[in-house]
């Protein structure tokens, strides 16, 4: 019967219960889209981290990314062929990047500059990094002499597809060594720091100017976002000396500082809406109350507790937010998929260079906090509005008007 | 059921003092009397005389500031709030001037509803709302809410509630007050009647002669005290 009652108090005054419905649902679904637009625009620095750079993680020797080495590559990998194949046999593991990076110079016979050399197998990675974007040209694939070359490094030696460079390195061993090659292309990953330095060629091509076999790491590329840990753990089950690092340590600077900073941004929006629903529940419980200080008067004057009293004012307001936050919810439902459904232009984030389109993306436990929270507002805001009255002497209440 | 005339209230030297920011006013002043089980009883005065201040006391809905008030042989002002609440709801019916009825239930919602606080099956619940509805010579109009009935029978929905819990007294504040005097004779005379049969007192507070024309016993109060 107290649930009757709450659920028919609601139909008293319909213009208050509208109000009180739609500062919730607001409330709620804000909360809804708020934290799905987050949710969106993390997954998009997660896909552009993993597809430019990193894969969905790293292999290295043990320690190797904590220590700083005068001769790295004695602690590079050096039976990678074997351990590539072994790792392609690995649940969840489709693409295998065995990789290398060193400092060189390059040279156009008028401008010298130094860059970060990446030796990849072009072939393999031009299928899984598919947010590097080719501006000129062709991304590196199984060219022997070719060079790809981030969009700032290009602009600085003013070299363009087809045209020549010369690669001045330092093999292993110390001695100089230099190749000939051919731009093919020209990328730009939206990371300014990353696109005036860096340059990529064929692994053997990089292995012959270092004149080693080894490989300074393998990144993996997997076919779920969500298999990195399963990944690690066989990895380092069968390779204790290794360490399997996910992407989001390797990039923590932009990836992790991200997702953190946004984090906290919404546990704040999360403070200042759940206050904004409180006050407006309040405001419209306190009124609607106001108008029943007799009632609840004779509910007590007929046995009813300062407890039961509020018990049922509480359940009106439960029923209040569990009606608001379904109604958020739904509305929020409707936006991402109809009104925001091909997504929101957003300028460049920090550290990109280009727009990106962010979509809504709800979570079910999105769904279920803004739930829980719409109905906790309006549970707290009727406590609050609640609790007075409902102490209020019986002879008091009855006598108001 | 025939009335015992077992004593019920005993109020002596009670006092009750109203305070309005720095303004006391004294409501009542040293009221002692004796209500006996099974009496219709009109509290009158004029207006601020103390009579619905003494129903209030009575119907343990004021606390005692000074003097005693014993309740069924219990001293009022010893009880706890629990056990106020208790014989609130099984011993003391209300009925007031505005009805107070829930308006988004219907009528034998509106009197079932008590009865479900006092922990009675579905079974006891339906055949006192039947009783009770019955008596009120409403029970075709059960699913009607209050707004859709006219103010007499509201009132009787009201008293029906009260009648439904089966109380040993039955407090009215000036129950004929909104309705016109037709109505208002039929309402009294319906509480004279559930007195005569059932033996449940009846303390009516209001200044109305008609209402006192019904009553056996009359407590006059002029300016807190009796007159």
């Amino acid at each position: 019967m107290i649930f009757k009652l709450a659920l028919r108090n609601l139909t008293r005054s319909p213009r208050r219960t509208f109000a009180a419905l739609m500062t919730i649902a607001l409330g709620s679904g804000s909360l809804c889209i708020f934290n799905g637009f987050n949710h969106g625009i993390m997954n998009q620095y997660k896909q552009n981290t993993i597809h430019a750079r990193y894969g969905h993680g790293q292999i290295h020797e043990k320690n190797y990314r904590n220590q700083v080495y005068e001769k790295p590559w004695d602690h590079w990998i050096s039976d990678w062929r074997e351990m590539a194949r072994e790792l392609k046999q690995i649940p969840h593991v489709n693409h295998v990047f065995p990789r290398v990076q060193f400092f060189s110079l390059l040279t156009n016979g008028k401008v010298t500059v130094s860059g970060k050399a990446q030796g990849v197998d072009g072939k393999e990675e031009s299928q899984f990094f598919n947010t590097l974007n080719i501006e000129q040209g062709v991304n590196l694939s199984d060219q022997r002499d070719g060079i790809l070359l981030g969009q700032g490094l290009a602009r600085s030696l003013d070299l363009k597809v087809g045209d020549r460079v010369t690669l001045l390195t330092n093999t292993v061993y110390g001695s100089m060594n230099a190749a000939d090659l051919t731009v093919v292309g020209i990328f730009h990953t939206g990371q300014k720091e990353f696109d005036d330095n860096l340059f990529r060629i064929p692994l053997d091509q990089a292995l012959r100017l270092l004149d080693t076999q080894k490989v300074e790491s393998i990144a993996l590329g997997l076919d779920s976002d969500h298999a990195w840990s399963e990944v690690a753990q066989a990895i380092l089950s069968r390779w204790p000396n290794l360490d399997a690092i996910p992407f989001e340590v390797l990039d923590r600077v932009y990836y992790q500082n991200s997702v953190d900073w946004l984090k906290s941004q919404f546990a704040m929006i999360r403070i200042i809406i759940l206050t904004i629903v409180i006050l407006g529940i309040f405001n419209t419980v306190s009124t609607s109350l106001l108008d029943r200080k007799q009632e609840l008067g004779n509910l007590r004057a007929n046995g009813d507790s300062s407890q039961d009293v509020l018990r049922l004012l509480l359940c009106e307001g439960l029923v209040l937010g569990l009606l608001g936050g379904a109604l958020g919810i739904m509305g929020s439902l409707v936006i991402q998929k109809w009104i925001l459904g091909h997504g929101i232009l957003m300028p460049p984030a920090p550290g990109l260079t280009r727009q990106f389109h962010v979509f809504i993306e709800i979570e079910p436990e999105m769904i279920i906090t803004a739930f829980t929270l719409g109905a906790i507002a309006s549970f707290l805001a009727t406590f609050f509005a609640a609790y007075q009255l409902s102490k209020a002497p019986i002879a008091a209440s009855l006598r108001s008007v | 059921m025939s009335a015992s005339y077992s004593l019920l209230y005993e109020a002596s030297k009670v006092s009750f003092l109203y305070r309005l920011g720095d303004t006391e006013i004294q409501a009542l002043e040293s009221v002692s009397c004796e209500i006996k089980q099974g009496e219709r009883i009109s509290l009158s005065g004029p207006s601020g005389s103390g009579k619905s201040t003494l129903l209030n006391l009575l119907g343990l809905i004021e606390d005692v500031q000074a003097g005693s008030l014993r309740f069924m042989g219990r001293e009022v002002s010893k009880l706890k709030e629990r056990e106020k609440n208790r014989l609130r709801k099984f011993e003391l019916g209300f009925i007031f001037q505005s009805f107070h009825l829930f308006p988004v239930l219907s009528a034998e919602e509106n009197v079932e509803y008590f009865l479900i606080k006092q922990g009675l099956n579905s079974k006891q619940r339906k055949q006192r709302v039947k009783e009770a509805l019955e008596s009120v010579q409403l029970w075709e109009h059960r699913q009607k809410k209050p707004l859709e009935m006219s103010g007499g029978q509201r009132q009787r929905i009201a008293i029906a509630r009260a009648i439904a819990k089966k109380p040993q007294v039955i407090l009215a504040d000036e129950p004929t007050a909104s309705l016109d005097q037709g109505t208002g004779k039929e309402i009294m005379s319906f509480l004279k009647s559930l007195n005569e049969k059932e033996g449940t007192t009846l303390i009516v507070c209001s200044h109305d002669p008609m209402v006192q024309g019904y009553c056996n016993r009359h407590i006059q109060l002029k300016d807190g005290r009796l007159g």
